[in-house]
């Protein structure tokens, strides 16, 4: 199969490759994969005060062109706030680096990662929220 | 999931009216059978309940039986039609047989005739497991690239341990993907996710180098 010009560009230069830390507040971290082909994904965002990504970094274990839709991925959403970043659709991916049909399911992987990124930063968000509200709360005669 | 050829009458060759194990075609006489348009059923063709279990030394020799009735020498000597049909029921003899005799492509199988949800459909695993799979493939890699293998050689024990565990459950787990009502779609989504946690223990194992250094 012959691979387009801008999937083996991000293939052989991913954008943003690594980690950033998992216990950070403000990092969300996303960690999908396909069970037929084994293909891993992780992708972590970082947002400022305002709920924008100022930072995003994955790491997959997988084909080109999975390679490829994570590393796109990040380059998307960097800059977006969560819910500009959550409008990206995996259809988007594969016109742009024209994914052939069978490689669709890696788009929807990379889809699908920014997604559970999002939804992770927001569990801990609400979760420090609630925090928050605890130790708002009068402290008691204890 | 004990019936017997569920939906099939029993089947009598047409040419020496003896009964026929299989629709493949008569061990008896050699007749070859007439499979119905459309995806055949793997058990049928073998004549066998649809059942996780399955006695893989029977099913292999039915399969060199029902070989020798459709084998294109034997039965395409008459006419250019008998060898095509021939050649038709070979080949679905034999992507039968390969369904079968793996364990987990058979309890695969059996959730898609129960109508369970396709690993595609439902990518449900347990939570951490694929961090776990991330940590192992990169592990895998430094080893790789490290030339340890011994390193390799201990993930691959660890691995095809995990493996053999997530298959043992396969029995217990087919059983409860026909139970009608909400219980069997929990039965089946039991499943999928079984199958689903082996798949990614096969493919880590894929992974590391047959040639392993010593």
């Amino acid at each position: 199969m012959a691979y387009g010009e801008k999937i083996l560009d991000h293939y052989n230069q991913p954008r943003n490759v690594g980690s950033l830390n998992r216990d950070d507040p403000r990092v969300g971290t996303g960690v999908v994969g396909a069970p037929e082909c084994g293909d891993v994904m992780k992708l972590q965002i970082q947002v400022d005060d305002d709920e924008r990504i100022v930072d995003a970094k994955f790491k997959t274990f997988g084909c080109g062109s999975a390679i490829a839709s994570s590393s796109l991925a990040t380059e998307w959403i960097k800059g977006k706030t969560l819910d500009e970043a959550l409008t990206i659709k995996n259809t988007d991916i594969v016109r742009e680096l024209a994914l052939p049909p069978v490689k669709i399911h890696c788009s929807v992987l990379a889809e699908d990662a920014i997604r559970a990124a999002i939804a992770d930063l927001k569990t801990k968000r609400s979760g420090q929220q609630e925090d928050a509200a605890l130790d708002a709360q009068p402290t008691g005669t204890k | 999931m004990t019936s017997s050829r569920p939906g099939t009458p029993p089947i009598r060759c047409t040419e020496c009216q003896q009964p026929m194990d299989s629709p493949i075609g008569c061990a008896t006489c050699g007749a070859l059978g007439q499979l119905p348009a459309g995806n055949v059923d793997c058990f049928t063709l073998f004549g066998l309940p649809h059942r996780f279990e399955v006695d893989l030394k029977a099913l292999h020799t039915r399969l060199l039986t029902l070989s020798r009735v459709v084998h294109p020498d034997v039965a395409g000597v008459a006419t250019p039609e008998k060898r095509e049909q021939a050649l038709r029921l070979s080949s679905e003899l034999n992507r039968a047989y390969e369904t079968l005799r793996d364990p987990v492509a058979r309890a695969e199988y059996l959730l898609h005739l129960a109508g369970g949800p396709s690993a595609s459909d439902d990518k449900s695993v347990p939570p951490e497991l694929l961090s776990e799979v991330m940590t192992l493939r990169e592990e895998i890699e430094e080893a790789t690239t490290g030339g340890n293998g011994q390193a390799l050689r201990s993930l691959k024990t660890d691995l095809a341990a995990r493996r053999e565990s997530g298959m043992a459950q396969l029995a217990a787990l087919v059983e409860g993907i026909e139970t009608p009502g909400e219980a069997g779609e929990q039965g089946r989504k039991r499943l999928r996710v079984a199958l689903n946690v082996i798949k990614y223990w096969s493919n880590l194992l894929e992974r590391i180098p047959a040639a392993a250094p010593i």
